[in-house]
């Protein structure tokens, strides 16, 4: 196997893991990663993303002249540009410096980092998508439990440590106004601990 | 007249009318396949203050959240903001993005699937 002329030369197993260390490091790369799954390049971007691997394979391997980071960097934003992503996060700077770590370990036979990818990649990796889902439905829960809890918070204290007691009647007219709205509304459940529920205006209005 | 560009400088086929969407710039009305598409990916701290903000952190290792959007420009403010440039009339007919020298003797990955006849793929 032809490996470049000018630059050191890579043993079959250093290309070898040199390859597969790519791979796993664009699959960690979670900008690239967005933009296949969401196909942000078109139908093609899972192929331009496998195309960027290739071209950054072949670019370590058949370059001629000494290798730039620069270089690497315009390989990858190119790419980016093609998945019509525009990366100003610093990310490819960074995914540059590794490849190039990654290069230079693997001249020397070293492939620790390599299989600290590994292990990596073997871990649940953060599901952006999934977060987000989540991070909707949890705003509208806590939009609602805001509420609800600023409105308990400033008498259910006066309501936990009183409950027990006997309520004194100097707190009766204080409490009264507080509880009376939510004694009207039908779908009040008392919780044990002194917390009210209450339903949120959204479904009340759906089911009306 | 000549024609500038073989698709009139759109991505409307087989329609009539496509719908507008506004210039996330400057609100322009644009059709939504004219408009210039690129997808942000940014850090929510700019460079210049992270490490003000990780100095402050109450967490010791805490990794910034990166700020996704989408960003659709009309053509104006595409150019004006360096999305896009100016090119010649030769290069105006070239759809991929540029092809990195490759050695197609040997494939670097032994097994994969051939690559398209087409070699360009097409944009949808």
């Amino acid at each position: 196997m032809d490996s470049g002329g000018v630059a050191p030369q890579l043993s079959e197993e250093a290309t070898h893991h040199l390859q597969q260390g790519i791979v796993m490091l664009l699959s960690q790369w979670s900008a690239l990663q967005m933009a296949v799954h969401n196909e942000w390049g078109g139908r093609q971007s899972s192929q331009l993303a496998d195309q960027l691997a290739l071209d950054i394979f072949s670019w370590f391997t058949h370059s001629r002249e000494p290798l730039y980071i620069d270089d690497l960097e315009n390989i990858l934003d190119e790419a980016m540009l093609s998945l019509n992503t525009m990366t100003e996060d610093g990310s490819i700077e960074e995914v540059a410096e590794k490849l190039m770590t990654m290069h230079e370990e693997c001249l020397e036979g070293n492939y620790q980092s390599i299989e600290k990818l590994r292990e990596a990649g073997s871990r649940p990796a953060v599901h952006h998508i999934r977060q987000a889902v989540n991070e909707d439905n949890d705003d509208d829960d806590d939009d609602d439990d805001d509420n609800d809890e600023n409105m308990g918070n400033d008498n259910s204290s006066n309501m936990i440590v009183d409950a027990p007691e006997a309520p004194p009647p100097n707190l009766n007219p204080a409490e009264m106004p507080v509880e009376e709205p939510r004694a009207s509304n039908p779908k009040v459940a008392e919780a044990d601990d002194g917390w009210v529920v209450v339903a949120s205006k959204r479904n009340r209005g759906k089911r009306n | 007249m000549t024609f500038k560009r073989r698709n009139g400088g759109r991505n409307k086929h087989g329609r009539g009318h496509v719908k507008f969407i506004r210039c996330s710039n400057c609100g322009k009305c644009c059709p939504k396949d004219k408009a210039i598409k690129r997808f942000l990916v940014r850090n929510i701290v700019e460079q210049a203050a992270v490490r003000d903000v990780q100095e402050a952190c109450v967490y010791d290792t805490y990794t910034l959240p990166k700020l996704y959007a989408k960003m659709q420009y009309c053509v104006s403010c595409a150019i004006h903001s360096h999305v896009v440039r100016v090119r010649s009339r030769t290069d105006r007919r070239k759809r991929d993005p540029p092809q990195r020298f490759r050695r197609r003797d040997d494939m670097p990955k032994p097994g994969q699937a051939p690559r398209p006849a087409g070699g360009a793929p097409v944009r949808t």
